[in-house]
C-alpha cells in the first residue's frame, strides 16, 4: 500500500513543532506512526504536513519529583514499562497491542489515537461499497444504520489507567501551556476525538504522587496485537481512616474513555462487597459498547463490564499492602 | 494411489463459567503417517495443523454483510499468536501403506479438521454443554450454560 | 525528496527518498534487501521486524526519512562474513522453518529479546514473538529454537 504524498518536517524544538502544526493548513505530529500510518495507508486520513516530533526532547523526559510523576509525550510505551515507575500505568503499557507496537507506540500517541470502527477502518476497495459514514465526511452511520452519530470507539488501553491514578495532561501551543484533568483531554465524538485545537500539542502527563494501588483488565480476543474490546482500571488510594478511595477507568465501551469515582460515604465502610457492587453497577450504565468490533458482541462485552470490575478490584486489593484495607465491620 | 487420513485429537481445557473464556492446556494430536520419513518435519506439520485448527475453532470468522467483507485485515481476522498455542504432544503412528514408497503415505495439516470437534468435546467434558458453530466464543458458552440451567429447572 | 544517510547492517547509504516512503520500501526495494518480508503492510503480522537502535520495530510503519542517525539491523546482517548466527542455526536444527516466510521477522524478535535478556523464561519468548504471526509451525518449535540458544549462553 502506499502512502499518500505529504511534506515531512522535523522541528528542533517544541516551540517551532507547535509553530509549524499551527500554521500548515493540514498537518498533523508523527511519533511512531502506529496510528496514523495505516490510516493513511488505507486513504483515510492525508494530511499534507507531517511534523516529526519523536525526537523532541521537551517530549522524551520522564522525571519524579514530589509532585508526582511526569511523563513526556514522545516516551514511548516500551520505556514506560522498562522505567519501572508506576504498576498500575506499566501494566496498562505492556497490554498495548506487541513488543513491536510498544516499541514504536508514544504516550501522547495512544493517549490521541483515533477512535476505531470496522465500518470505518477498511480498505479502499471495500470502502467503496459503503455510503461515507459520518466518520468520513458522509451522512450516516452503518453501525446503527439509521444512525444521527459517529458511534466510532475510543479504544486506548493507556487512558483508563491514567484517568484511575487521577493524571493531569499538560498541552503544548506557539504562545502558551496549559494543564487540565486528563478527562477533558476527549470530545466524546466519534470523528473528532480529542478536544485540541489547531496547534496545540500534547505536551506530558502528569501522575499525582498519592500511594495508591490498581490493576488494569483488558478484554481482547488474542492475548497479543489486538485492541481491547472492553478495558477497566481500577486504583484504590487508601485514605487511612477515611477508608479507600476507588477510582475506576473504562475504554473501549464509547466514544471516548470513562472515569468515575466511590462516593465519600462509600468508601468510609470498609467492606468489598459494597464497593464492587457499586462500582460494577455504575460502569455497566456508563458502558455502551457497540456492534463496530471483529470481536464479541456488544452485549457481551457490556456484561463482562461488571466481571471486570469485581475481578479489577481483587486484583488491586491483592497488590496493596495496606493491611486494614480488608477489615470488614 | 489411494490413501486415508487417519488421526486422533485429544484436548485439555479450562472454561471460565463466569467469562465462557476457553483456555486450552494441552492437545495430543495423533496421526497415522504410514511411515514417517523425515518424522520431525511430520511433527512440524501436526503443530501446524494445531495452531490451524486453534484459530478456526475459537478466533477465525469472516464478517460478512451484504456481500462486503468487513474484516480483510490481518488485524481483524484473527490468527492465532504465540499466546494461544498450549503444549502439543504429536504421536506419529507408523502403519506402513503398502502402495506407498517406503510405506509412506501423505500426511499433512488434517490436524486442522479435528481439532474443532476435540475442543467441542473437551468444552462439553468440562462445563456440559454443546456449541455446534465456530467459532466457539465465549458468549456462545455463557449463553449455552445459561440455557441449561434454564432446562435444568 | 529529502537526501538521507541510513545506516544498514552496519553499512552506510546515501539515499534520495520521499518522505512517504516506508523503510520496508526502501530495504526492498532500493537496497535490494528482500529478507525483510511485506506481510499486512499494516503494523498487524511482524513480517517486517527489524531492529532498530536495539528495540524490534515494524518496518511497514516506519517512515525511511525517520531512520537517519539510526542503526538498523536486517535479517541479512545477521550473517556477517558468510557465518549463520546461532539462532539462525537453531532454527534450521530444531526445523523451525516451513515456508519461511515469518522467519526474518520472528529470527529478529528473538535477537532483540536475547541481546537485552540472556536467559529469558517461555514466557517472556511468547511475549517477544506476540507480535509476529505464523500459519505454519504453530509456534512450537520455534520456541525450541530460541530456548536452544538462550540456554547456551
Amino acid at each position: 500500500m502506499k502512502l499518500p504524498d505529504f511534506d515531512y518536517r522535523k522541528p528542533v524544538s517544541l516551540t517551532e513543532a507547535c509553530e509549524m502544526l499551527s500554521s500548515e493548513e493540514d498537518a498533523r505530529p508523527i511519533a511512531g506512526g502506529t496510528d496514523l500510518i495505516p490510516a493513511m495507508k488505507y486513504g483515510l486520513k492525508k494530511p499534507r504536513v507531517l511534523v516529526d516530533i519523536s525526537c523532541l526532547p521537551a517530549l522524551r523526559e520522564i522525571t519524579l519529583t514530589e509532585k508526582g510523576l511526569t511523563i513526556g509525550a514522545a516516551v514511548t510505551l516500551r520505556e514506560i514499562v522498562k522505567s519501572g515507575h508506576n504498576p498500575l500505568l506499566t501494566q496498562a503499557c505492556a497490554a498495548v497491542g506487541s513488543t513491536q507496537l510498544q516499541a514504536m507506540g508514544t504516550l501522547g500517541g495512544n493517549l490521541c489515537q483515533d477512535t476505531c470502527c470496522l465500518y470505518y477502518n477498511l480498505p479502499p476497495m471495500t470502502r467503496q461499497a459503503l455510503r461515507p459514514c459520518f466518520k468520513r465526511g458522509g451522512d450516516t452511520c452503518h453501525v446503527t444504520k439509521s444512525g444521527k452519530v459517529c458511534l466510532a470507539t475510543y479504544a486506548g488501553d493507556v487512558a483508563p489507567a491514567l484517568l484511575a491514578l487521577g493524571a493531569e495532561v499538560t498541552i503544548a501551543s506557539p504562545v502558551r501551556e496549559r494543564t487540565i484533568p486528563l478527562g477533558e483531554l476527549f470530545s466524546g465524538k466519534g470523528e473528532t476525538p480529542q478536544t485540541l485545537n489547531r496547534g496545540e500539542l500534547v505536551k506530558e502527563i502528569t501522575i499525582p504522587s498519592k500511594k495508591s494501588f490498581g490493576s488494569y483488565l483488558k478484554l481482547r480476543v488474542r492475548k497479543s496485537i489486538d485492541y481491547p474490546l472492553l478495558g477497566v482500571a481500577v486504583n484504590l488510594f487508601p485514605n487511612g481512616e477515611k477508608g479507600v478511595s476507588i477510582t475506576v477507568g473504562l475504554t473501549a465501551v464509547e466514544r471516548k474513555p470513562l472515569s468515575f469515582t466511590l462516593p465519600p460515604d462509600l468508601s468510609e465502610e470498609k467492606r468489598i462487597e459494597v464497593w464492587m457492587t457499586y462500582l460494577a453497577d455504575e460502569a455497566y450504565k456508563r458502558a455502551h459498547p457497540v456492534a463496530n468490533t471483529s470481536g464479541y458482541s456488544p452485549q457481551y462485552r457490556r456484561e463482562m463490564v461488571k466481571v471486570y470490575v469485581k475481578r479489577a478490584i481483587e486484583e488491586a486489593l491483592k497488590k496493596s499492602d495496606e493491611k486494614n484495607l480488608l477489615d470488614s465491620k | 494411489m489411494i490413501y486415508w487420513l487417519l488421526g486422533a485429537h485429544g484436548v485439555e481445557v479450562e472454561v471460565d463459567t463466569e467469562t465462557g473464556e476457553v483456555k486450552i492446556l494441552k492437545v495430543y494430536a495423533a496421526q497415522d503417517t504410514g511411515r514417517a520419513i523425515h518424522p520431525d518435519n511430520c511433527r512440524a506439520q501436526l503443530q501446524g495443523g494445531v495452531s490451524m485448527g486453534i484459530g478456526f475453532a475459537l478466533y477465525e470468522n469472516i464478517l460478512l454483510e451484504d456481500g462486503i467483507t468487513l474484516n480483510p485485515s490481518l488485524l481483524d481476522y484473527k490468527l492465532p499468536t504465540a499466546w494461544e498455542i498450549p503444549e502439543i504432544e504429536t504421536i506419529l503412528v507408523e502403519t506402513p501403506h503398502k502402495e506407498g514408497p517406503y510405506g509412506a503415505k501423505g500426511m499433512g495439516e488434517t490436524t486442522n479438521v479435528a481439532l474443532p470437534p476435540a475442543l467441542a468435546n473437551a468444552i462439553y467434558d468440562a462445563v456440559g454443554v454443546r456449541i455446534y458453530d465456530l467459532p466457539i466464543t465465549p458468549e456462545k458458552i455463557l449463553r449455552a450454560l445459561r440455557e441449561s440451567k434454564r432446562e435444568e429447572k | 525528496m529529502k537526501k538521507i544517510s541510513l545506516t544498514v547492517n552496519k553499512e552506510t547509504y546515501e539515499l534520495w527518498v520521499s518522505p512517504k516512503e516506508t523503510l520496508l520500501d526502501i530495504l526492498r526495494d532500493r537496497l535490494d534487501l528482500t529478507g525483510t518480508k511485506r506481510g499486512c503492510d499494516m503494523g498487524s503480522c511482524g513480517a517486517c521486524t527489524v531492529i532498530i537502535d536495539g528495540v524490534p520495530k515494524l518496518a511497514c510503519l516506519t517512515l525511511a526519512v525517520q531512520c537517519e542517525d539510526k542503526e538498523i539491523t536486517t535479517i541479512e546482517g545477521l550473517s556477517a562474513e558468510g557465518k549463520l548466527h546461532p539462532l539462525q542455526e537453531a532454527a534450521m536444527e530444531k526445523n523451525a522453518i516451513q515456508c519461511g516466510f515469518c522467519t526474518p521477522g520472528m529470527v529478529l524478535s528473538a535477537k532483540a529479546l536475547l541481546d537485552e535478556n540472556p536467559q529469558p523464561t517461555e514466557e517472556e519468548i511468547k511475549d517477544a514473538i506476540a507480535g509476529n504471526l505464523c500459519r505454519c509451525t504453530g509456534y512450537v518449535k520455534i520456541i525450541d529454537a530460541i530456548k536452544s540458544v538462550s540456554r547456551g549462553k
